[in-house]
């Protein structure tokens, strides 16, 4: 991300402290701050591609500005919060053999 | 989520950064009801009995249940899935606070220029250990690290997180706990009529200025020990046109005079301060305390009242969301720390009270009307969300 040359104002990105680590071989926590992130590429890209396809359907040709400037409605925000919580249950579905409630 | 109520200090996000904090809002939310909603099942189904079947009783406590539960699949996976949609809460929104600066603090400086209220600022406040040494809930930098004059920074940090936190459900201010509280207060009892109100630990104001709403005749004061949160405050309560009287100062030894306030309050400072710390903080408000006047403190549960299950599943973020201090003050005995400062037991007083957003008003009306009432499962696990405080009259 660029920053404002001006301010060179850097915040910290990590919280002090040890990491948390949950399974016994570490690199299972690891594999797993991946996919979650990579999921979060995934959803990101999806909302973008959305927003090309509402504002051709509204005025036939775009640019980079317009798609910048493109801030969802209540209806069209509520529409993306559908649509991620389905990605979410398909994505990380957990298996009913681990105990999850049927 | 719904959109955070427009201040001229909120930062402005590119398209995919909104994106990602609207996903990161969704993730966390499915995270804790959809797969933290299986975990009491694997408790019941196969990590209790185990546990049984090896120790040949059930699990005692919460650590107990700790340990049995945290070798188990599912609760690593869990855990570990809340540990990184934590820290992706925070990145989501660094970038963009960023790429703000120094727009940001200048715009701070500008809303401090012809103040409603007032903000005091004393680099004289230490800031106490229990604030420096650790980053609580993950926040890189925590409250109170400062990057230059009129850095506020981290009190935008912490209000956007909160609210990408709450996915937007402490309403559109972030103020659901205060706003509970303080339109509790105004019902249970008419006829206390604050003239003077202090909110100790207040950061960036979201649970103290609904009290302006709903006592608007009253000085609001509010302190932190963190300048950037007291920066932040002040100007976002002025954008919103709200009155409120900003210190930076430490609720161990406040500065205010004695019998000086008719009403003080707090929402979830305690279980961020150190034991020693929350027991001055107890003494400082009975101190600035006006007599007949109320002390009230709005925190997480009390461990005690709960079976094992539901206190390991509270305070998993002692252990995992650098939470140092929250297992020790679940299991502290309120009533007992307020007979020690030196209140009558007869002026003690709990509050629990319906979300006022989840709950429809005449519910709500009707907790604050009646006599106290006691949910048996609260918070988070409970099936509407409530919330709970500890009291006492002078």
């Amino acid at each position: 991300m660029t920053q404002n040359a001006e301010s060179k104002v850097t915040l910290p990105r990590d919280a002090k402290g040890k990491r948390s680590v949950f399974f016994d071989d570490p690199a299972i926590d690891q594999i797993m701050t991946f996919i979650l992130e990579l999921s979060a590429e995934v959803s990101v890209v999806y909302d973008r591609m959305d927003t090309v396809e509402r504002l051709l359907d509204e005025k036939g040709t775009i640019s980079r500005d317009d798609i910048e400037a493109y801030r969802p409605n209540e209806g069209v925000e509520a529409a993306r919060n559908g649509r991620r919580e389905a990605y979410l249950k398909r994505v990380f579905r957990m298996h009913q053999e681990s105990g999850q409630k049927e | 989520m719904a959109p955070q109520a427009h201040h001229d200090l909120m930062v402005d996000t590119t398209h995919d950064e909104h994106a990602l904090q609207s996903y990161v809002s969704n993730l966390r939310m499915y995270i804790l009801n959809e797969i933290g909603g299986g975990l009491s099942s694997v408790y019941e189904g196969r990590v209790k009995p185990a546990f049984e079947k090896r120790a040949g009783h059930a699990p005692q406590d919460e650590h107990d249940v700790r340990h049995a539960m945290m070798a188990d699949p599912y609760c690593r996976t869990w855990s570990t899935m809340m540990r990184s949609c934590q820290e992706m809460i925070w990145d989501s929104i660094i970038p963009s606070i960023e790429r703000a600066q120094p727009e940001l603090n200048i715009e701070a400086t500008r809303l401090a220029e012809h103040p409603k209220g007032s903000m005091t600022l004393d680099p004289n406040v230490k800031i106490p250990r229990y604030v420096s040494a650790s980053d609580i809930h993950l926040m890189p930098g925590n409250y109170h690290s400062e990057r230059g004059a009129n850095d506020v920074s981290q009190g935008a940090l912490y209000d956007r997180g909160v609210y990408v936190y709450a996915a937007g459900n402490g309403g559109p201010y972030g103020d659901s706990i205060g706003r509970s509280l303080a339109q509790h207060l105004k019902i249970r009892f008419p006829d206390l009529q604050p003239e003077r109100i202090l909110d100790v630990g207040c950061t960036v104001g979201h649970n103290v200025m609904p009290f302006v709403d709903v006592y608007p005749d009253a000085d609001i004061h509010a302190i932190d020990v963190s300048a950037p949160v007291i920066r932040y405050a002040h100007g976002r309560a002025e954008s919103f046109g709200k009155p409120m009287h900003l210190h930076q100062m430490n609720g161990e030894r406040m500065t205010f005079e004695d019998e000086s306030f008719d009403l003080v309050m707090s929402v979830v400072t305690f279980h961020e301060t150190s034991h020693t710390a929350m027991k001055n903080i107890i003494a400082e408000c009975k101190r600035v305390l006006k007599p007949g006047g109320l002390m009230i403190h709005m925190e997480l549960p009390r461990t005690a009242e709960m079976d094992p299950f539901d206190a390991f599943y509270i305070d998993w973020d002692s252990y995992y969301n650098n939470e140092p201090f929250y297992q020790a003050f679940t299991s502290t005995d309120m009533k007992a720390a307020y007979m020690d400062a030196g209140f009558k037991e007869e002026n003690y007083i709990e509050v629990m009270t319906p979300d006022i957003y989840a709950a429809p008003f005449d519910t709500f009306e009707a907790a604050a009307s009646g006599p106290e009432t006691k949910a048996k499962r609260y918070g988070r696990l409970g099936e509407s969300i409530h919330w709970t405080g500890w009291g006492a009259w002078k």
